[in-house]
């Protein structure tokens, strides 16, 4: 019985506990021994221990050229990306929506870029793409085009950004698609009433209402965009020059190619404020547009 | 009298009682013996697999050898009892997945494969290493002193042997024989003819190029060592002195760039082996120049074209008139220290390392770093005599380490391969030395933290 009674007393704790035990064991350790270790300087290549070196790893990153490139190429591939991605999605969302028949399907087609694997479709694309053999330039070379270096300095980014948004935008236009479906008719009939046109109520009213889903939608790719790594490296390995060169690439090569873990470490904590940072503004921007439109 | 009688019979009857027990005890004798022999039978049988049962973990790339272990494992395996667990990896993945096993202490892994120029002071010093003396000692018909000296060398360490050499390789130089006659380009022997040979075969229009090298930094770092030799420089000096701002490091890395240039499109982007050898393989590249070990990828005509019209020949001379390939032993097997099952681990490399496995290794464009194996009959009459002497000549003159061979060695050759990217995006003269003047510097912190 008193077992019991305690049970009833603590069932709020007793469901957490699972979910606690994995955030605690899984997240919040690692996390913390990366803040640890991103205090210390440890070339995990030598017998040599850990040495305690406060901030210096921040300092000296931060005032690393290479280091701050790839902070702004994370930024600048996560805003470009994220700009084409969104645009695209939600404009097929509105498009597809209003196709009557065979829904099924092209939601299915769809879905192909999202659930392929992507380092194999970065190989593949990489493959599309080769200068010589590539089907690309294979193409141009037939109709007579000239042919483009796409892995040069100057194309490079432009070439990720085809592969990326390809990847990427089926994300948004998917949920952008179970948001329209979820939306009352009855305001479209009003708007009718009123004399709207189409223009005006995909305007005035769907994307309205549909702002927090593609805030949602924007936030889970926004986070991956941050993230990004597998397609990078399949494609570029941050080459040339280091030009494609991301944060996570970057960690990488300190960890495992200069096995300098302490640095690798504080890179991965200067990542994850600006992830938080993002996920946190992402929040705070779809609360406020939820409490003016909803 | 009567007592005597009495005494003898009863003898008399002890004994035949006796007598007549005799079969029978003689069979329970027997029986005993045979099951003490059953017993030496079985104990026989589990010293012939004394492993029976086991399952070992071996971490390794792919490779020629690797393809002759593969296919004569079951053998393997059902003459020890042995389970061979093999994971193969992409090169660096495999000695991430060997360092982190052994940096946290692991019993993931027995069997590892290394790079015996670039993990093994960082290894043997960290005790990542089973030391195999005793086994080799132990192990009458190994023959290890088959190995050549210079492939011991390397896996030893102040007496303590720490692997047993698998692959070996050296820079060399394939060339499309249809290509060059097309062009009229005949076989470079030097870096002059090399570089103009690659410009006579850059025909952009028709979809033809110079030469497949490998282009990103820290991949072409292996490749790009010939050269710097060639042109008299090296990573750093015996006194542990950078020397990757001397004017030979220098002109070195310009001439690797313009070589790069004179590939396809994206060559100085290309991260690795891969484009090269499809762009050699599908005739868009009349050369290519990367390690011995490679020709596989290249002779086979079922997958790749180039193969009827494939050409062997030395790595060009440099600027002294003296060829310097690197020649080395590219991959070695070890025994973790924290593996659980170290004999049998040794089984397992005692049987991959054998006379006959290295046989089926070269079988298998594998190239042995044991001499019997280069005399077997098998092996003259499948192996290319023009690659066989490409491989002899690269043998004697071979440079043994084709990458910064110190302590820090994967942090050096990052910082190498750094440079071979500035080259290749582009710099030239001053600006290159300006650019590569800090990282020299970074080489040198390295070094000295390593005195």
């Amino acid at each position: 019985m008193h077992l019991r009674a305690w049970i009833n007393r603590n069932t709020k704790w007793l469901f957490t506990l699972p979910t606690l035990t994995f955030v605690v064991v899984c997240i919040g350790y690692p996390l913390c021994y990366a803040l640890n270790m991103s205090l210390h300087s440890w070339r995990m290549s030598l017998v040599d221990k850990p040495v305690f070196v406060g901030l210096q790893n921040y300092i000296e990153l931060l005032s690393e050229s290479r280091t701050l490139h790839a902070i702004w190429f994370t930024f600048k591939y996560f805003l470009v990306a994220s700009f084409f991605e969104v645009t695209l999605g939600v404009t097929l969302a509105l498009m597809i929506s209003k196709i009557k028949r065979a829904q099924g399907w092209i939601r299915t087609g769809f879905l192909f870029p999202m659930v392929a694997t992507p380092i194999a479709m970065g190989y593949v694309w990489k493959m599309m793409f080769d200068s010589s053999l590539g089907l690309i330039n294979g193409l141009l070379r037939f109709l007579g085009i000239a042919t483009v270096n796409w892995f040069s300095a100057q194309n490079v980014f432009r070439s990720l950004m085809i592969m990326e948004v390809w990847t990427g935008t089926p994300l948004i236009l998917l949920i952008t698609l179970a948001g329209i479906t979820g939306l009352s008719t009855d305001v479209y009939e009003s708007a009718k009433i009123d004399g709207a046109n189409t223009l005006q109520t995909t305007f005035r009213i769907t994307l309205p209402l549909l702002s927090p889903t593609i805030i949602m939608a924007f936030l889970l790719r926004g986070i991956e965009l941050l993230k990004i790594y597998d397609i990078i490296l399949a494609m570029t390995a941050g080459g040339p020059n280091q030009s494609t060169e991301n944060l996570n690439l970057l960690v990488y090569t300190y960890a495992f190619d200069y096995m300098q873990m302490g640095k690798a470490c504080a890179l991965m904590i200067i990542f994850f404020l600006i992830v938080m940072a993002f996920a946190l503004i992402s929040m705070a921007l779809k609360k406020r547009i939820e409490s003016r439109y909803l | 009298m009567k007592k005597l009688m009495a005494m003898l019979l009863a003898l008399a009857m002890v004994l035949s009682m006796a007598a007549c027990a005799a079969p029978s005890e003689t069979a329970e004798t027997q029986t005993a013996t045979e099951a003490t022999e059953e017993t030496t039978a079985t104990a026989t049988e589990t010293t012939d697999k004394p492993f029976d049962g086991t399952t070992i973990t071996v971490v390794t790339t792919s490779s020629g050898p690797i393809t002759a272990v593969q296919n004569n494992l079951d053998e393997f395996e059902a003459a020890t009892g042995i389970t061979v667990n093999m994971e193969l990896y992409e090169f660096q993945e495999a000695i991430d997945k060997i360092n982190i096993n052994a940096a946290a202490g692991g019993s993931d892994v027995d069997v590892i494969c290394y790079r015996p120029i670039q993990e093994t002071t960082t290894w043997y010093n960290n005790g990542y290493f089973k030391t195999l003396n005793d086994y080799i000692a132990a192990a009458d018909d190994y023959d290890y002193e088959d190995f050549f000296p210079s492939a011991r060398q390397v896996t030893t360490v102040d007496g303590n042997i720490v692997g047993i050499p698998y692959l070996v390789e050296g820079e060399m130089l394939w060339y499309n024989k249809k290509l060059f006659e097309e062009y009229g380009v005949s076989v470079p022997t030097n870096f002059d003819e090399l570089l103009a040979a690659a410009q006579a075969l850059y025909d952009p229009d028709n979809n033809v190029y110079g030469i497949s090298l490998r282009g990103e930094g820290n991949s072409a770092v292996t490749q790009f060592s010939g050269f710097l030799y060639g042109f008299g420089g090296d990573f750093f000096d015996d006194d542990m002195n950078a020397t990757m701002n001397t004017p030979e490091a220098l002109a070195a890395l310009e001439y690797y760039a313009d070589l790069v240039a004179l590939g396809p499109d994206g060559q100085a982007a290309s991260s690795g082996t891969a484009d090269g050898i499809n762009w050699f393989n599908n005739e868009i590249t009349a050369m290519r120049i990367d390690a011995y070990s490679q020709t596989f990828n290249h002779n086979d005509p079922d997958t790749a074209l180039v193969a009827e019209n494939l050409g062997y020949a030395a790595f060009p001379a440099g600027v002294n008139g003296e060829a310097t390939p690197y020649n080395i032993v590219a991959w070695a097997w070890g025994i973790s220290s924290t593996s659980e099952h170290q004999d049998a681990a040794w089984e397992f490399i005692k049987w991959a390392s054998s006379k006959e496995m290295e046989v089926q290794s070269m079988l298998q464009n594998g190239f042995s770093a044991r001499t019997s194996a280069w005399q077997d009959e098998r092996v003259a009459a499948v192996v290319d005599p023009e690659l066989m002497a490409v491989v002899e000549e690269t043998g004697e003159v071979g440079y043994p380490y084709d990458r910064p061979h110190n302590a820090n060695s994967s942090e050096v050759r990052a910082i190498v391969g750094q440079m071979i990217d500035l080259a290749n995006s582009g710099l030239r003269g001053d600006e290159l030395a300006a650019a590569v003047e800090p990282l020299n510097q970074q080489i040198q912190e390295i070094l000295d933290s390593e005195k």
